[in-house]
């Protein structure tokens, strides 16, 4: 099971959940909430995608069937195998896609359901997207089922990948098509279930043939939201079954491709559909550790053969002599957690877990190597054709290894402790310039997604950007081997003590400016430009970096690349960024990030002057006034300070004594900007 | 008929060959260079290819040129050819199969009745969504005929309304009759019957033979007939697109036609232009002027992406584009020169009569750009010259503003899509200027790989272009099919152009590099690759690795064997044997690989290096093993 994404509170995601817990509340009461989103009672009939696919969406959002289809009632959505019945249900005023809200379900109380099917003309078929929002004050774990029956028995039914009849879809799989058997209809039925760059993938059952169910699992936290996309296609029967074949089949329907289809504030909670699988550095050490052996380390060593034999007892012998590419070490027995042996390797190669954290591997030699079983009798080891044999766990928690900068991880599956070298560790090549990655400013490194070549940093600062290391080799100091160049395809992971405390929410304060670029990257650095020139519908406007609070990309399509800047002073420009690049100042170096790169920027504060703050208190004064004239216009003025005098008022109103003062400091402070 | 029709007497024997020939000529005008035309099938298929368009219907032709709608139910025989009330029985056929490798999808049929040479071309146009159906008659007898023929459509359902062009209601009382206007009909199915529209263009408002319309009682069988005379010796045709279409109205279909008939003209209909006058259905003038190959206009890459975008195309004759329904005919003055001043550049003066087209500002403030006939465009401020435009039917010109301007597209040329003497590459920048380049031999370009900097020989290059969207790169596709992401190292790069100079281009500018001349590849759709079978047509080298992200490295094996773990079984394999691997996409078991050997034999296990090494020109890579997918060697011939 992959791991699952941990939710963070961004702003985008508390508009989503109170949006989402509008509807939850209110649905069921306000008819005209209804209304107030654009929706209309539904009205169900037949719809026709522009490939010519007729679709007859009923009430609960399953499919029924028409003409000589294949499928009888397609897609009904069980949630821990409760059929989904709709409220009431409701449609967007284009009549495109259909809203249905869920009846409560009688066990699982608290959970809001939602299911929204939409007839996509371009490529054609249903999008559809189960909304679910635990509302309750426990977590629940659900079971997803997407039911559909055939009006005959299917042939069979195989993944974009050319396996047939898949129990559970892999990491490169994205969806089924299913074929009709000799009576049914000459178009297949093409399901896709989850994105190609990740996210959690369904099981695949089978019912005699006549009825296929897809299974998500989805995890909800209290007053978490978690969101199914799929798509259903009728499609024409291929000739040829080969994995090129199936893979152009399926492309245009890809989730990722749909994502237009897609409210742009359900994406961060879309479970099968990820952009990527974010393993967390906890999770990716956790997963190269003791725990990949298996074997939960007692209070006594296990020697572990095959899958059945477990032995509890005591390991002896001498120091571990390991010749390991990085060189020669001597290892104490007592220092070791874990030893992998070359038994299924067959090249005589092992891996040594140290206590600190380590992992080495190579040629070993060692004296008096054995176990010693709680009966008593010793068995001689050659670590060349062991196992594997795990150490007694030493008492405490988990802790980073002490004097350790960092832990290096190679593809070789070495895990090797750096100490910080004064060369930057490598300069990784963005798009937009050179990053200088040293082990003091990292939080960790990782490859792309999907095993992709290419590497992603975090930094300390709140950086976080891909690239490829500009160098062939990575140089580091190798605790215990002294300085080592290591081969940039030998790199696979490196982490920080950062990491290793790392958690997701909450980000690094914004110095200068917070740039977010294409595929979820970060930059932190100072816009170089001293101006923001825009053109606005023809016209050119020149604001100053100074006086902007945000930027941000108004869709993502749009060509050239369309804006909305925000200004401190509370007003609004959009346009389009009249300049072939932006310039910006990040470690020392200058960047130039094309527009359309650029998904938005938050500038910091700037510093109010001494006469600005001078001018703010003495308005916050005069909201005491006892003249009502004076107040009025202290209120007005100070509203128009915008963005700017609002850290002054909060601590203004927080120690407020005087009711018509606070009364007008809130006032001013809830005007929306 | 048009008596202008050209007058030729040749051997009958010439005909049979001539017709298929011709067809060549006409459709293949736009092949790729050097990629074959339809290829002569040994025997007639009862049902051709399947071919599924951009806007997702189905198509399909039968042994006996009529067209159906696919695998779908839809449309059961559309445009079934009968001439003087024989139906069409080809004995020959030729095919341009999707994914041959040829620019269109084409089906030629030929029939040869005594005096008589019957064809049918059939274009699958995928991209604008269509079929032009071409029937010609060559007269080979000694005397002038008269055909009766007879286009014949059936539905296995009944239609609900027939419709001319606007959407307009056809009667079927007392007959059905087109009017003057209408240059199409619709057949229009009820929305709950969960079918699709058809519609037939069969005319043109400049002129041309209208076919005489019957329709059946029970609304499921819809008759075009015509009477076309053909003198001893010459041909006519009858040309006609087939659509399919789910408008919500039926008075939409007009901008359905719009990327078929522009101002009473067919717009690239496939046809050679010695073919127009033979057109019964329509007058010479309903087809464009064109004095250039379409091959040529292809490689105008820039301008080709901007008119596809807009939706229109050059013709014969200089338009003034306002908008998708305002254009305006005329001729811009090809007097003298403007200069387009680039911050990049500099001042660069080229004559008017070298513009294929300008995009202005269009009051947007988008700076203006001058698309070149020789490929290169040029974006920035016009500061010396001006471009004057005279309306056609008006007196007197005005001097154009360029700040106001949408788009001027100047009429086709036999110069368009020259590149510049020397030229072995353009490239294309952000702002939109294409250069067009000519590094020597000798020069290089730097890149950083994911396994570190290289430096390569521009010679090597075949394309690149910058990727956006989630992880944007440059991608780039190199002579010998490998293609991977690269980043270009910050600064300048100093490019040498065809005209001499030396061009200092921001690499962060840099958005796209082609060759003259040749397809564009990697406009390949998204998807994630995870075997070469699903790599597409002109990407990836014969010998190489696939790895994760759509990386394609071109090389061989350079151990001589791997060794392979398959539980507590070991092997060692010769790499020399080693015809393919494949990563399993089982989610139990991701490290296991599929090796298929010389001789069919097939071994799966974990190969025990961590590490692929392949060997390349520049010397061995090292890839690590979890990133790699597939590997495939050439077969030996």
């Amino acid at each position: 099971m992959p791991p699952r994404r941990s939710i963070r509170l961004s702003p985008r995601r508390l508009r989503l959940l109170a949006a989402l817990a509008a509807w939850c509340g209110v649905v069921a009461t306000a008819e005209e909430t209804f209304d107030a989103a654009g929706l209309v009672p539904a009205a169900f009939g037949i719809w026709t995608d522009r490939a010519g696919s007729s679709w007859s969406v009923e009430a609960a959002g399953n499919i029924g069937r028409i003409g000589s289809t294949m499928v009888n009632s397609g897609l009904a959505l069980l949630v821990d195998e409760e059929r989904f019945a709709s409220y009431r249900p409701m449609m967007t005023a284009d009549g495109k896609e259909l809203v249905l809200q869920g009846l409560p379900l009688d066990p699982l109380p608290g959970l809001q359901v939602q299911r929204r099917v939409r007839l996509l003309d371009e490529p054609g078929g249903l999008r559809y997207a189960e909304l679910f929002h635990n509302g309750s004050a426990d977590p629940m774990t659900l079971s997803v089922g997407l039911a559909t029956n055939f009006s005959g028995n299917f042939k069979t039914f195989l993944s974009d990948r050319g396996r047939s009849e898949p129990l559970l879809l892999g990491p490169s799989e994205s969806g089924v098509v299913v074929l009709p058997g000799a009576s049914q209809s000459s178009r297949a039925f093409l399901f896709t279930l989850a994105g190609t760059a990740g996210g959690e993938r369904p099981t695949v059952s089978s019912q005699n043939r006549y009825g296929l169910t897809f299974r998500y699992r989805l995890d909800l936290a209290p007053g978490e939201t978690g969101v199914i996309v799929h798509h259903v296609a009728q499609v024409a029967i291929p000739q040829t079954f080969d994995r090129g074949t199936l893979q152009r089949l399926g492309a245009p329907y890809a989730l990722d491709r749909l994502s237009g289809a897609l409210d742009p504030d359900w994406r961060p909670f879309v479970a099968n559909a990820s952009e990527s699988v974010d393993l967390s550095p906890q999770a990716a050490l956790e997963s190269i550790g003791l725990a990949s052996l298996g074997i939960v380390p007692g209070t006594a060593d296990t020697l572990a053969i095959g899958e059945g034999t477990r032995l509890v007892g005591r390991a002896e012998g001498e120091s571990f002599t390991l010749t390991s590419s990085l060189g020669e070490m001597n290892i104490p027995l007592d220092q070791l957690a874990a030893v992998s042996g070359g038994k299924h390797r067959g090249d005589g190669r092992v891996r040594l877990y140290l206590r600190d954290g380590q992992i080495l591997s190579g040629k070993v030699a060692v004296e008096g190597f054995g176990f010693v079983p709680a009966n008593g009798s010793r068995i001689a080891l050659d670590p060349a054709t062991l196992d594997r044999l795990v150490f007694a766990a030493t008492p405490g928690a988990k802790v980073w290894p002490a004097g350790a900068d960092a832990l290096v991880e190679t593809h070789e599956g070495d895990l090797v402790r750096a100490e910080a070298a004064t060369a930057p560790l490598l300069n990784l090549a963005t798009p937009w310039g050179v990053l200088p990655v040293s082990l003091k400013d990292l939080v960790w490194l990782h490859p792309l997604p999907g095993d992709a070549p290419g590497y992603r940093v975090e930094l300390k600062d709140g950086t976080r950007c891909e690239g490829h290391p500009d160098a062939e080799t990575v140089p580091f100091v190798a605790a215990g081997f002294g300085e080592k160049a290591l081969p940039v395809p030998h790199l696979k992971r490196v982490f920080t003590q950062a990491a290793w405390s790392r958690r997701e929410e909450g980000g690094a304060p914004v110095v200068g400016a917070s740039i977010r670029l294409a595929g979820d990257q970060i930059l932190q650095g100072r816009v170089g430009d001293a101006t923001l020139s825009l053109l606005s519908e023809g016209t050119l406007l020149e604001t100053p970096m100074v006086e902007i609070r945000r930027i941000e990309r108004l869709a993502e399509t749009a060509s050239p690349a369309r804006f909305r800047v925000e200004r401190w002073d509370g007003g609004t420009l959009v346009g389009s960024l009249s300049r072939d690049f932006l310039s910006v100042q990040v470690a020392d170096q200058a960047w130039r990030i094309l527009p359309r790169d650029i998904a938005g920027i938050e500038f910091a504060p700037p510093e109010l002057t001494a006469e600005t703050i001078a001018r703010i208190d003495s308005l916050v004064a005069n909201l005491a006034s006892p003249d009502w004239t004076t107040r009025e216009k202290a209120t007005r003025e100070l509203g128009a300070f915008g963005y700017l005098a609002r850290p002054v008022l909060r601590r203004e109103l927080a120690g407020a004594t005087d009711p018509e003062v606070e009364r007008r400091l809130e006032r001013i402070l809830s005007i929306p900007q | 008929m048009s008596s202008s029709a050209p007058v030729f007497r040749l051997p009958r024997s010439f005909w049979a060959i001539a017709l298929i020939l011709a067809g060549d000529a006409g459709s293949a005008g736009g092949q790729e260079g050097g990629n074959a035309g339809p290829a002569r099938l040994a025997e007639l298929p009862e049902r051709f290819f399947q071919v599924q368009d951009e806007a997702g219907f189905l198509w399909q032709a039968l042994d006996n040129g009529a067209l159906l709608s696919g695998d779908t139910q839809y449309l059961q025989s559309g445009l079934n050819l009968i001439v003087d009330g024989e139906p069409f029985a080809p004995s020959v056929a030729a095919a341009s199969e999707p994914g041959a490798g040829g620019e269109r999808i084409v089906v030629r049929l030929e029939e040869t009745r005594p005096g008589l040479s019957i064809s049918r071309d059939l274009w699958f146009d995928t991209r604008r969504s269509g079929v032009r159906v071409w029937d010609a008659f060559v007269n080979t007898g000694d005397t002038e005929v008269s055909l009766e023929v007879v286009l014949r459509t059936t539905y296995p359902f009944a239609w609900q309304s027939l419709h001319g062009t606007g959407g307009g209601v056809l009667g079927a009382e007392p007959g059905l009759v087109a009017r003057p206007e209408d240059i199409s009909l619709g057949v229009h199915f009820s929305p709950s019957d969960g079918r699709h529209d058809t519609f037939f263009l069969f005319g043109s408002e400049k002129g041309g033979q209208k076919p005489d319309l019957k329709a059946s009682a029970n609304s499921r069988e819809l008759i075009f007939a015509y009477t076309v005379q053909v003198p001893a010796g010459q041909s006519r045709s009858l040309v006609h697109w087939v659509l399919q279409r789910n408008l919500p109205e039926v008075s939409q279909d007009l901008a359905a036609f719009a990327p078929f008939v522009q101002r009473g003209q067919w717009i690239d209909a496939g046809l050679d232009p010695k073919a127009f006058a033979q057109v019964a259905n329509l007058a010479p003038e309903a087809f464009p002027a064109t004095t250039v190959p379409p091959a040529r206009l292809r490689w105008l890459v820039a301008l080709n992406e901007l008119t596809d975008r807009l939706g229109v195309s050059r013709r014969g004759e200089d338009l003034l584009w306002l908008g998708p329904s305002n254009a305006i005919s005329g001729s811009l003055d090809r007097e003298g020169t403007i200069t387009v001043e680039s911050h990049l550049r500099g001042p660069t003066e080229t004559p008017v009569a070298a513009i294929a087209a300008i995009r202005g500002g269009a009051g947007q403030g988008t700076p203006t750009a001058v698309y070149l006939r020789d490929g290169r465009v040029l974006t920035g401020d016009v500061v010396k010259g001006a471009l004057r435009w005279t309306t056609k039917e008006a007196p007197g010109s005005e001097v154009l503003d360029l700040a106001s301007l949408h788009l001027v597209l100047c009429a086709t040329a036999p110069e368009d899509g020259a590149a510049p003497a020397n030229t072995t590459h353009f490239l294309q920048l952000a702002n939109g200027s294409v250069l067009a380049i000519a590094p020597g031999g000798a020069a290089t370009l730097d890149w950083i790989a994911p396994w570190g900097r290289e430096t390569v020989p521009w010679a090597s290059l075949r394309e690149f272009v910058r990727e956006s969207g989630a992880s944007p790169k440059v991608r780039i596709l190199t002579k010998d099919g490998s293609s991977f992401a690269v980043v270009l190292p910050p600064g300048a790069l100093t490019v040498p152009t065809a005209d001499g100079r030396n061009v200092e281009v921001p690499a962060a500018l840099v958005e796209r590099l082609w060759t003259p001349d040749e397809p564009l590849r990697l406009a390949f759709p998204k998807g994630d690759w995870i075997d070469f079978s699903e790599v597409p047509e002109g990407i990836g080298s014969a010998d190489g690795v696939l790895l994760a992200g759509n990386h394609l490295v071109a090389g061989t094996l350079a151990p001589a064997s791997i060794a392979l773990r398959d539980g507590a079984t070991r092997m060692q394999v010769q790499s020399d044997r080693i015809e393919s691997i494949v990563r399993s996409v089982d989610p139990e078991a991701p490290g296991r690989f599929l090796f298929v050997l010389g001789g069919g034999e097939r071994l799966s296990g974990e190969p025990l290096d961590p590490y692929l090494v392949l060997d390349r020109p520049g010397g061995p890579l090292e890839l690590p093993l979890v990133q790699v997918l597939a590997y495939r060697k050439a077969l030996s011939p």
